[in-house]
């Protein structure tokens, strides 16, 4: 598939979704079916990957050869990958909370200035 | 995540067995799977009220993350490339693939073929990585520990993954993550490359 054609249909749907599920007027039920229906459709996904993986001669003879290697990398790319956003998201959580306790400081000051006014 | 390994085990040794070949309309089977996936998210995400007003300012973080988990990508690359006593830009440039293992192969075949399998190989294993820790990094860690190591995948296959475990509201999140990771696996590997002086 042409790839500007899969990515444009890779936002399509996603916008489609959120349309019917803004349209379609239902109760909790609707979200129990929505998990279910989304974690059957993860596994038969992953089923279907594992086929494509298992039937691949190439990547399945090359596993005793290069398979190390490539193990290797990904582990630790995985790994730099992680600790890397983890560390981030925890800085950008400190200087978030910064900046909520500021604004707090900051609003408190307004408003006993306002009653200092009053 | 026992039931993920579960699937991807069946699934490998059924297509071992039997050698069922999708051929070429094997990646439109998945993309197809995929789509009906990401609807169905897209569905999930209208129903969660108040969805985007959450994520607040997440989306500055939103932004900076993927050049972060790039960063953390071929920093962890480069340390494997050390132990393995591998060229150094070659180990980097691998791992700048972030998942995108069918880019990263042909860009890399182009220098040495053996590098651009080690690549398709590490790429795949990337991927498959993911859908399996993504549960566990999701929900022990931080969603964003989820989406930093779908890396380029976040924006389709681990999508619906990183929506169900992190969030739903993690999803556009993840999406421009993909997006923004994608288009840097070009970027590193080429940049890597031309710093090597190859």
């Amino acid at each position: 598939m042409n790839i500007v054609i899969s990515t444009a249909l890779l936002v399509l749907f996603p916008v489609l979704g959120y349309g019917a599920g803004k349209l379609i007027k239902a109760g909790k039920k609707m979200d129990r079916t929505l998990s279910i229906l989304l974690d059957g459709l993860i596994y038969l996904l992953i089923f279907t990957m594992g086929i494509r993986l298992g039937s691949d001669k190439l990547l399945m003879g090359n596993i005793p050869v290069l398979g190390l290697r490539a193990a290797v990398i990904t582990l630790f790319t995985c790994t730099g990958s992680v600790a890397a956003a983890t560390a981030a998201a925890k800085i950008f959580e400190r200087v978030q909370a910064k900046h909520d306790r500021h604004s707090d400081s900051a609003g408190g000051r307004d408003r006993s200035g306002q009653t200092d006014g009053i | 995540m026992i039931g993920i390994l579960i699937a991807l085990a069946a699934g490998i040794a059924l297509g071992k067995l039997t050698g069922f070949d999708f051929g070429s309309s094997g990646s439109n089977v998945v993309y197809w799977l995929l789509y009906v996936m990401l609807f169905i998210v897209g569905m999930a995400l209208a129903r969660r009220k108040n969805a985007f007003r959450e994520l607040g300012s997440k989306w500055i973080q939103a932004l900076i993350m993927p050049f972060v988990t790039a960063i953390g990508s071929i920093a962890g690359a480069t340390v494997a490339g050390m132990l393995l006593g591998m060229q150094l830009w070659q180990a980097a440039a691998v791992g700048s693939g972030q998942g995108w293992y069918t880019l990263s192969a042909v860009v890399l075949s182009q220098y040495d073929p053996l590098l651009g399998a080690v690549a398709f190989m590490s790429n795949i294993i990337r991927e498959v990585l993911a859908l399996l820790l993504i549960p566990v990094l999701a929900t022990r860690i931080s969603p964003w520990a989820g989406i930093s190591i779908a890396g380029a995948t976040a924006m389709d296959v681990t999508m619906p993954v990183i929506s169900r475990y992190g969030g739903t509201q993690y999803s556009p999140i993840a999406f421009i993550g993909g997006v923004i990771c994608s288009a840097l696996v070009p970027v590193c590997i080429l940049a890597i490359v031309w710093l090597a002086g190859v």
